[in-house]
């Protein structure tokens, strides 16, 4: 009960926090939190079974043309092999800024095209066991196993994207991110299969692409500082005189 | 269709689908075989201060506990031999060393551990060498170059053999 009373208020303030956004200001540009979740990840159903990510990103208009930028997610990695078991979960933040490169004509226009800077860090484990190690001359390893390992990475990425507002305060677009790692914590009996929002765990550098939905909470209104005015082709009438 | 639904918003959608297949550029390759990590030996003999090659005939070598399965059988013209180590973690392994009519036995101290070559591939074991030395009458000494015994084809001893031996086998 207490639960569907919590959504119903939630719903309620999502409504009125639309309504707002209805109810803009001509010159004025609406902003707030957009939420977004990495659709990308579902293409790993099909081209890296063993691999699941969860990513969601937070952005906000702080101001013309810049968004401050927070991403994290979680990673899942299973690996069954006949001569192998992989295992492999963890996390990873980013924290960055986007800045819109398009230059807009009227003040209700979202759409981006960005270019944008982020740090990452990511904490996860992981472990192999089962693991079997045929030899012809001495006796092979037969389910011999690597205990969990704690490593952490950290990284830069360039990114590059696109935002279309499709619907009122509802996004989709794509973004790639050019990794370059800075650090990782090394393990002497094998690399991290994938390092959660980096990459490949034995590579310096590594290319993501996401894949975004998200929606804007309406929260606020503000008054941008410049717009580029679209030239204005049209023929004004001639004013008619009155008749007296 | 919303009223500010632009054309230009339709290609940027369009332009997502372009990207989608890189992501299968990550596929992980396939497996073309393990290789097993051998240690690398070459012999050699002093003579006072000057080191040389040398060559062994009817060189036998096989594991201590393992008579039946020879690594080296009565091989001739031998410089140099590639032999495999037990898996064990830690272990002292024996190696029985034949040369001409002498016989000697090689001691090696090691540690090993396993490591991944890779996803497609799975496990190996990688040695370290601690201590290598002979016990008999061929080798005079034995030195340790590159202890990391991986699946390069480096000189990780060198087997100094007794100068005597050296000329006899030849």
């Amino acid at each position: 009960m207490k639960r569907t009373l919590k959504y119903t208020l939630l719903l309620l303030l999502l409504t009125a926090l639309a309504s707002t956004a209805t109810a803009q200001e001509a010159g004025m540009r609406m902003r707030g939190i957009r939420i977004g979740y990495d659709l990308a990840s579902l293409s790993l159903l099909y081209f890296d079974p063993d691999r699941m990510v969860y990513s969601f990103s937070f952005d906000y208009e702080a101001m013309q043309d810049i968004y401050p930028v927070l991403e994290f997610g979680f990673q899942n990695v299973g690996i069954e092999k006949e001569n192998y078991n992989y295992r492999s979960n963890g996390f990873f933040g980013r924290a960055g800024v986007d800045v819109n490169l398009l230059k807009y004509e009227q003040t209700n226009v979202y759409e981006m095209f960005y270019a944008g800077l982020r740090y990452g860090v990511s904490f996860f484990k992981h472990q192999a066991d089962n693991i079997t190690v045929p030899d012809d001359y001495f006796e092979g390893v037969n389910g011999a196993q690597i205990p969990d390992n704690r490593l952490n990475a950290h990284w830069i990425s360039l990114v590059a994207g696109v935002k279309v507002e499709l619907f009122t305060n509802f996004f989709m677009g794509w973004s790639v991110f050019g990794n370059i790692k800075l650090a990782q914590t090394k393990d002497p009996h094998m690399s991290p299969y994938h390092v959660p929002g980096f990459g490949k765990g034995d590579k310096r550098a590594g290319v993501v692409i996401n894949y975004t939905v998200a929606y804007r909470l309406p929260t606020g209104t503000y008054k941008p500082r410049k717009i580029i005015k679209r030239k204005d082709t049209t023929v004004e009438p001639e004013p008619v005189p009155l008749q007296e | 269709v919303p009223k500010h639904f632009h054309l230009k918003r339709i290609h940027y959608i369009l332009l997502l689908f372009l990207f989608i297949p890189f992501q299968s550029c990550e596929e992980e390759g396939s497996c073309t075989g393990v290789e097993v990590a051998r240690v690398g030996a070459g012999f050699y003999v002093r003579h006072g201060d000057i080191e040389k090659d040398t060559i062994l005939d009817f060189f036998t070598l096989h594991s201590a506990g393992n008579p039946d399965s020879l690594i080296y059988d009565s091989a001739a013209n031998l410089q140099a031999i590639r032999f495999p180590l037990p898996n064990e973690e830690e272990s002292h392994s024996r190696f029985v060393f034949k040369a001409g009519s002498g016989t000697d036995t090689l001691h090696i101290y090691k540690q090993s551990r396993l490591v991944l070559v890779s996803y497609a591939c799975g496990f190996a074991a990688n040695h370290y060498l601690q201590k290598a030395e002979g016990q008999g009458s061929i080798i005079d000494t034995v030195a340790i170059t590159i202890a990391d015994v991986a699946f390069f084809n480096e000189e990780n001893i060198k087997i100094y053999i007794t100068p005597a031996v050296a000329d006899s086998t030849r």
